[in-house]
């Protein structure tokens, strides 16, 4: 039996060989489709070679890790090239799909390494024939190919040939990307430590400026006390000794509490100005370790690029077209993470351009162009830290009347506006959900979802997306991208008592509204903005919060969001500010949440999620139920009952403020009992819901505190608790409280009656 | 009774020797005996050995981590935690289905978190005192890929070891939740199948407009 950490061992083992095979069969996807286009000579021999010290490394990897059935193939694989080298063997198409079957097979035996099927080891054995056939297949063989194949040793290693790739091994490190993903996390928790520093200047600022205050006011009495000091000194002797005494020890009080004030003013002054270097200090720390540890997992384009030569080929293939693709740029480096989302975009443009781009050469001829068609992935680095991909073919261009069908089809738009749009706005269409102008859909796309996810892609990464398309040149996309996953900017607001960011690339405007200037257009709210009618949604309506009262104020804030070609005016509650954001995903159970792009962690600790505009457009347009009328929202905050609810678990927090919250009434929450007590005597309140078991002050304490002050005590006061003995509830009466309830037999209904009793 | 040591005269010949034969071995010329190097290394080995345990079924055990949630004992396979945290704040997500409470931020990283007893249909009964987030994961089935959340619980018992053997299947457990146990311990502890779990697609969030 295998030990348990032998096994994770192996483990490890085989994750090791699963990375380094895909890169080696990377390599040899790319030099093999090479191979194909080059004619016989130096270049096609040097590539053979290549080829067969990939193979022949493979091959002693898949040893290592007792991977026999990879092993046997690669040493089949290797009699062919080897057969090539010899030039017993020439290299055709044939072979060349040959090795590109198996270089397909040994992927797909790396994603179930640790079992091999019994079809996968009958596939092997299949193309083991074919491999050995084609090798034997010369007729002057002057080595027999069997030997090779038969041969229980490897074929004697390679010549040691200088290659350019040797010297590099010494001035770079291979780290796993764990360890990397790992560090990044790490600096990007420095971001919090960042906007929590300027956070404390401005803290510290306040402080500041309240014992300003306080120093001027005294400074305005400092006439008057003047006066009482000099009546003081020229009392008579015989007044009464008391009350002089009495005066002269408030005097001294007075002076004292000036020298003091005027210190702390002092002190403040010097801390404001250390906090601020200090976060100046931390700010530029952190921007360039960011900036750094950024830089160190930067990959080049290539190694995203490399998969496209075999891609195409395929496709073409099965498509019957001839094209021919051209990659630039390859060398320029990237935010490995972007390059990772970018990946699938980026087939799926290239597959858009081989299935509905390039004509069939017969097509091609008749208007005129080369049989071939031409795709070109162009990767050019741009100013101010972006780089540019051009996805582009010389194919026939997007049919702009497809294209004006398909949208009616869809009923995205009325007719007659529609013949009025200029072509650029029409050719925004494409990037729709659900428009396709293909109408068979077939393998390779024509589901029509393809170019929405395109753009939601490249614009959640910060990029953005633009289409240049004409009939008969051909379809250019060309997709902008930040180098680095950057931190962007967001609106930061409040909906429904919860935190969210609109990101700033989908934000026209922040603006606010007044009351009266909402109309009704078809049984939906809107207000105008830029002599447009835009229809206005409430945040917390389209994402389902728990409705809140709004505010009896006339003045609405609004965000103006832009997806593509709609505007919305989404109405929040309080429009906080832009600030700086990281984005970070929900996790991978959250893969995909409607609405939702991810989160991000405020200066204070606290999450706000970032909202997905696109989504938001699509909810807000799909939504069935009609939007509550500004006018029909509930009474003004004032007008309700406001209970206080004590309780340091935050789920039972939540739990009942949920439910007071739907039956009506305003709520406010305190942690502890001495919090709750802090918040009774700042605000009033009709009823106090509190736990017993909290630290700090217990609910017990808490009730008797209240029920001996003044202002407080005919407060009713209901405690909840997981105590259930006679004593407890005793306990309970004894202190003052107005109701007592068991936790293990809650129910929200009971909760309310007792709450509406006592109101 | 031991007599008092006798005082020996110092044999200085044999110091003499000593000191030459360690300033030989710093020097390097010292050569081990090759068949000392071989008895002394084979006692070493048989020292260090421990002895293998072949575990049977009925021995192989099971470390768990026991944890209290809406009234009931349950014990999640120690294997699959990463750690566990105090639960002090959440952000709820809108759009999810209720047995995702929502996520929190654990050194910088977020984690989701699910309410099992909302994912295992539970009928909700009393207020309950969630303190504690197991976070669970498993990276075996998608390299690379692995998945991990967190799982709510009132708190935290301790962490034992059970005989496998003892696990039976659960016979009065009706339900969802049957479906996500291993079993049920001899005292009632309802053990669940977190490689099940953590592989569920049910569990996952994974929604388009």
């Amino acid at each position: 039996m295998m030990d348990k950490s032998d096994a994770a061992f192996f483990k490890r083992l085989l994750e090791t060989f699963r990375g380094e095979a895909q890169e080696r069969l990377q390599a040899l996807s790319t030099a093999i489709v090479e191979l194909e286009k080059t004619a016989r000579g130096e270049r096609q021999q040097a590539l053979i070679e290549t080829v067969f010290r990939e193979v022949h490394s493979l091959k002693g990897a898949a040893r290592a890790v007792d991977k026999r059935e990879i092993e046997q193939l690669c040493q089949v694989l290797e009699s062919v090239l080897s057969a090539l080298k010899r030039m017993t063997l020439d290299f055709s198409p044939a072979i060349a799909d040959l090795l590109l079957a198996a270089l397909d097979l040994l992927n797909r035996l790396l994603d179930s390494l640790e079992t091999i099927s019994a079809d996968a080891l009958n596939e092997i054995a299949v193309l083991c024939k074919r491999l050995e056939h084609a090798s034997n297949g010369t007729s002057a063989a002057r080595v027999p190919p069997q030997e090779i194949v038969q041969r229980a040793e490897p074929p004697p290693p390679m010549p040691p040939t200088p290659m350019a790739d040797n010297k590099r091994g010494a001035d770079t490190v291979r780290v796993s990307t764990s360890k990397l993903d790992s560090l990044l996390l790490q600096a990007e928790g420095l971001l919090t430590v960042k906007l929590t520093a300027a956070q404390r200047v401005i803290d510290i600022d306040e402080i500041g400026a309240t014992v300003a205050t306080l120093k001027k006011e005294r400074l305005k009495i400092a006439a008057d006390i003047k006066i009482l000091q000099r009546a003081q000194s020229r009392v008579s002797v015989d007044s009464d000794r008391k009350d002089r005494s009495q005066l002269r020890k408030l005097l001294e009080v007075f002076r004292r509490e000036n020298a003091v004030l005027s210190s702390l003013d002092a002190k403040l002054h010097a801390l404001s100005r250390t906090t601020e270097r200090d976060s100046l200090a931390v700010n530029g720390m952190v921007d360039n370790l960011l900036d750094d540890i950024k830089k160190a997992s930067m990959l080049p384009v290539n190694s995203v690029l490399n998969i496209f030569p075999k891609l195409v080929r395929d496709l073409a293939r099965a498509s019957g077209k001839e094209i021919e693709l051209v990659l630039e740029g390859g060398d320029i480096e990237i935010d490995r993470r972007i390059l990772e989302e970018i990946r699938d975009p980026l087939i799926h443009l290239v597959r858009n351009a081989i299935d509905h781009g390039i004509e069939k050469a017969e097509q091609r001829r008749q208007a005129g162009k080369p049989a071939h068609g031409v795709i070109t992935l162009a990767v050019t680095q741009q100013e101010g830290d972006r780089i540019q991909v051009l996805v582009g073919d010389d194919g026939s261009g997007i049919n702009r009347e497809l294209v004006r069908d398909a949208v009616r089809r869809m009923g995205l738009n009325a007719n007659e506006e529609l013949t009025a749009l200029d072509d650029e706005r029409l050719v925004a269409f494409v990037f729709e959900s659900g428009l396709s102008t293909s109408r068979a859909i077939t393998d390779i796309s024509g589901r029509g979802l393809g170019l929405a996810i395109v753009r939601d892609k490249v614009e959640l990464l910060g990029g953005s997306v633009s289409i240049d398309t004409q009939a008969q040149t051909g379809t250019r996309f060309l997709l902008s991208l930040p180098l680095t996953l950057a931190t962007y900017r967001g609106v930061h607001v409040l909906s429904g008592g919860r935190q969210f960011v609109f990101p700033l690339t989908h934000v026209d405007q922040v603006t606010t509204f007044n009351r009266t200037a909402v109309r009704t257009v078809q049984n939906r709210e809107t207000v105008t903005w830029k002599d447009r009618a835009v229809a206005l949604v409430r945040l917390s309506d389209l994402l389902k919060l728990p409705t809140k009262a709004v505010a009896d104020e006339n003045t609405l804030s609004v965000v103006i969001g832009c997806a593509a070609e709609k505007r919305i005016a989404f109405l929040v509650d309080t429009v906080v500010g832009e600030q700086e954001v990281l984005v970070k995903t929900l996790g991978p159970q959250l893969p995909r949440v409607r609405n939702i792009t991810g989160a991000t962690v405020l200066g204070n600790g606290s999450i706000a999620l970032i909202l997905n505009v696109v989504d938001l457009a699509r909810s807000a347009s799909n939504s069935s139920t009609l939007p509550r009328a500004l006018r029909d929202m509930p009474l003004a905050e004032q007008q309700k009952k406001s209970i206080l609810v004590a309780e340091d678990s935050i789920t039972s927090r939540m739990l009942l403020r949920g439910v007071l919250e739907a039956a009506g009434y305003r709520v406010v929450v305190a942690v502890d009992g001495e919090d709750a007590f802090t918040k009774l005597q700042a605000d009033t309140f009709d009823l106090l819901v509190s736990d017993v078991d909290m630290p700090r002050m217990s609910g017990f304490d808490l009730t008797a505190r209240v029920r001996g002050d003044q202002q407080l005590k005919m407060l009713p006061v209901v405690l909840v608790t997981a105590l259930a003995s006679v004593a407890d509830r005793e306990r309970g009466i004894d202190v003052g409280a107005s109701a007592y309830i068991v936790k293990s037999n809650f129910e929200e209904g009971h909760l309310l009656d007792v709450v509406r009793r006592l109101l | 009774m031991q007599k008092p040591p006798v005082k020996e005269a110092i044999d200085w010949q044999d110091i003499h020797r000593r000191i030459d034969q360690l300033s030989n071995a710093i020097d390097g010329n010292w050569q081990a005996d090759p068949a000392h190097v071989h008895t002394t290394l084979n006692r070493r080995a048989r020292e260090l050995a421990v002895p293998l345990h072949n575990a049977t079924a009925a021995e192989q055990v099971m470390e768990l981590l026991e944890f209290s949630l809406a009234n009931e004992r349950y014990g999640i396979g120690s294997a699959f935690v990463r750690e566990v945290c105090p639960l002090t704040q959440f952000t709820p997500v809108p759009c999810t289905p209720s047995f995702v409470l929502g996520i929190i931020n654990v050194r910088g990283e977020i984690i989701s978190v699910v309410d099992i007893r909302k994912f295992f249909a539970l009928p909700e009964t009393g207020l309950p005192d969630l303190n504690k987030i197991i976070i669970v994961y498993n990276d075996a089935v998608a390299p690379g890929k692995p998945m991990l959340f967190g799982i709510l619980a009132d708190f935290i018992v301790e962490v034992r070891e059970v005989a496998v053997a003892a696990i039976q299947p659960p016979s009065n457990i009706t339900g969802i939740r049957a479906d996500y146990l291993l079993g049920v311990t001899a005292n009632g502890l309802a053990v669940i199948d977190a490689e099940k779990l953590l592989a569920d697609k049910a569990v996952i969030v994974d929604e388009n407009v």
